[in-house]
């Protein structure tokens, strides 16, 4: 008889686990993932709903780093080139000294980047031969194999300053980048984080930024889902998961119950803050399977078995309760007429969505004549703004940005905003101290493993190939498990 | 009493209109996006320092007179700890009547005793190798060991004025015999820190 595995959670870590695990041991495992979406891909969906609007959960880009990501997508039959367009190495970067916008060209070898970027006039020169200099001892550094987890316990600016770099020079943007694209800005970046970026990262291959040609979730997860599927794995949307219920050092069962779909309009938005509407009279108990994967964000996970006190003292989820969470922002806007156009992401702008990328030449779906742009930040310090007062401060300064005439709505033909409030949306920050009370794969229940971006992992960074990451060490975990009973 | 009256409006006007005006969100994050001016000088860990110099010296032999020449020298120096760095020297003279003429290159550790200060001073201790008149037929190769005393005036963040006083000494096989080569040398030249 087959062992039975259930997997909490549809979105990258979700399906690696299911993929890896009948990869290797399908006529032995049963897999059945359970969702409470009814898309696939978690926090790296996006997709057009009915209506025709354009949903997104945050926008994404995909690094050259990210081989097992490459990995599950080609064992999916998903060609990498078809599904998403290279930036070419080029990024921009907004400094508020000098008003301008600075180009920053990564493409080449390390070598002709270094050459070009002693060239970079988005700092003043005495101040460039510092970063360039503190920056260069830090890439040593991470490359070096030095224990960087003993570097977690600081501020990444701490960290540099202590390496010479000038106080004033760490409020760049160039600086800051780090930062803002782990959305953790204005909170402050784990040195762990920063190095190990820099450490995967190693060189401009491996930097090289991709975006998709399409809507994630279509063009990447379905298929993903799709393989799965045909490996054995069943899949069951709006299944959402209140509470483990267990006896002694097992999880024995599940709660779950039915999301109420009218609570974020069938997918025309998200979910509200504060809690997830549910179905009357859909609670059950799920206890058909022998081991659990769960890639529950850490804020849910935060609000299961709210009632069992003896859960949350115990010292294993205690100390999840310390992990905080930053609540994403996502924006695209479709400009009647065409922008100024440029190849690469936009970084130093104004929070709260202080990236914006022009998507119109990747996307493979043409938009009319105008620009396709997104963007994305994160909400804190903007919490009492409204959408209104957000879109309205990031269209002015975008356009500012960019040297252009201000942007009215009347210029767009299309604006989506997305607050991605609700739990399950959020993403984990990356602040110092923050590795301690991330758990890994396992946990106390022999029979409950952890997988998702917010576990520790062998990329350890939070994204989607961290997420992948860490689908790869539950699933050893829960097989190794399984094999043992 | 229309003074009063008008008194009490304007109280009223100010506490009626303080929350009118405080509705107007200011910008939250303005401090983050502001780059103050630099203001950190001296010698820190991690940095690079690298300077050129020019200055005079005597270079002396035992049983021969001293001759004096312009002293030229480059240092590029990493600091290891605030305190504590390792410099590599270069140093030409350049002696004025065809006297000798001593390059060496030397490398060595330096300590600095007022880090984090406008004003720096500090030792050094190093060896290396040097060449007595390089450019004639009699060029003498020998090793050398050096030792100085520095002072370092921050312009800028980036820019020092810098002092040094050096000795350098070493023993050179002349025709046969062993020479005692000292040449005592002050220096000051411009030094970029970053």
């Amino acid at each position: 008889m087959k062992k039975r595995i259930l997997i909490i959670g549809a979105g990258p870590s979700g399906l690696a686990a299911a993929a890896n695990i009948l990869e290797m041991a399908a006529n032995e495992v049963e897999v059945t993932i359970v969702h409470m979406g009814h898309h696939v891909g978690g926090k790296a969906a996006s997709y057009v709903n009915a209506a025709g609007e354009h949903i997104e959960h945050g926008w994404h880009m995909v690094l050259g780093f990210y081989t097992r990501m490459r990995g599950l997508l080609a064992r999916a039959g998903i060609s990498f080139d078809r599904a998403f367009s290279s930036m070419r190495g080029q990024s921009h970067v907004y400094e508020t000294w000098s008003k301008r916008l600075h180009t920053i060209d990564a493409s080449g070898s390390k070598v002709a980047f270094a050459a070009r970027f002693s060239q970079y006039d988005g700092l003043p020169f005495g101040d460039r031969a510092n970063y360039s200099r503190v920056m260069a001892d830090a890439f040593l550094f991470a490359t070096s194999g030095a224990n960087l987890l003993e570097h977690d316990d600081i501020c990444f600016d701490a960290w540099a300053q202590e390496r010479g770099l000038r106080e004033h020079v760490t409020r760049y943007a160039i600086f800051r980048v780090l930062r803002e694209g782990y959305f953790n800005f204005p909170e402050r970046i784990s040195a762990y984080h920063a190095l190990q970026t820099l450490r995967l990262m190693s060189d401009t291959q491996k930097a090289e930024a991709f975006v998709c040609r399409g809507e994630w979730s279509e063009t990447v997860w379905k298929p993903v889902a799709a393989y799965v599927e045909r490996l054995g794995a069943k899949i069951i949307p709006y299944t959402m998961v209140t509470d483990f219920i267990y006896e002694g050092r097992r999880i024995t069962g599940l709660r779950v119950s039915r999301p109420d779909p009218e609570g974020h309009h069938h997918g025309a938005s998200s979910w509200p803050k504060g809690g997830i509407p549910r179905e009357a009279n859909s609670d059950h108990a799920l206890s058909t399977f022998d081991s659990v994967i769960s890639t529950i964000p850490v804020g849910v996970l935060c609000t299961l078995n709210q009632t069992d006190q003896a859960w949350w003292q115990s010292p294993f989820f205690a100390r999840i309760k310390n992990l905080r969470s930053a609540t994403t922002l996502a924006m695209r806007i479709i400009t009647k007429e065409p922008v100024r156009q440029l190849m690469g992401p936009v970084f130093g702008m104004r929070a709260p969505l202080g990236i914006a990328t022009d998507m119109t030449g990747h996307l493979t779906e043409k938009h009319g004549p105008g620009s396709v742009i997104d963007f994305c930040g994160q909400e804190a310090g903007f919490e009492s703004w409204s959408d209104d007062a957000i879109v309205d401060f990031t269209l002015e300064n975008y356009a500012r940005t960019l040297g252009m005439k201000p942007i009215a709505r009347a210029d767009l033909s299309w604006l989506e905003f997305h607050r991605n409030a609700s739990n399950h949306e959020q993403l984990l920050l990356c602040e110092p101290g923050v590795n301690v009370f991330r758990p890994g794969a396992k946990t106390p229940f022999h029979n409950l493993f952890f997988a998702g971006d917010w576990t520790r992992n062998d990329v350890d960074v939070v994204c989607m190939e961290g997420a992948i990451a860490s689908a790869d060490s539950a699933s050893r975990a829960a097989l190794a498990y399984l094999s043992q009973i | 009493m229309p003074l009063l009256a008008s008194f009490k409006a304007l109280l009223f006007l100010a506490f009626a209109l303080t929350p009118l005006t405080s509705q107007a969100a200011a910008y939250p994050l303005e401090a983050e996006y502001e780059v103050p001016a630099a203001k950190e000088v001296g010698t820190t860990a991690g940095q690079l320092r690298i300077r050129g110099m020019a200055g005079g010296g005597l270079i002396a032999s035992i049983r021969e007179r001293s001759t004096a020449s312009v002293a030229l020298e480059g240092v590029i120096e990493k600091m290891f700890a605030p305190w504590i760095g390792l410099r590599a020297s270069g140093f030409i003279s350049v002696p004025f009547d065809g006297q000798l003429q001593l390059i060496s290159a030397r490398l060595g550790p330096s300590v600095h005793f007022l880090p984090y200060r406008a004003v720096d001073v500090g030792l050094f201790f190093d060896g290396g190798f040097a060449t007595l008149d390089l450019f004639t037929d009699i060029r003498t190769a020998m090793a050398m060991l050096g030792s100085g005393t520095t002072l370092d005036v921050y312009v800028t963040s980036s820019v020092a004025i810098h002092f040094e006083g050096l000795l350098q000494g070493g023993i050179a096989s002349r025709n046969g015999d062993a020479r005692v080569i000292l040449m005592p040398s002050l220096l000051t030249g411009l030094g970029f820190v970053f």
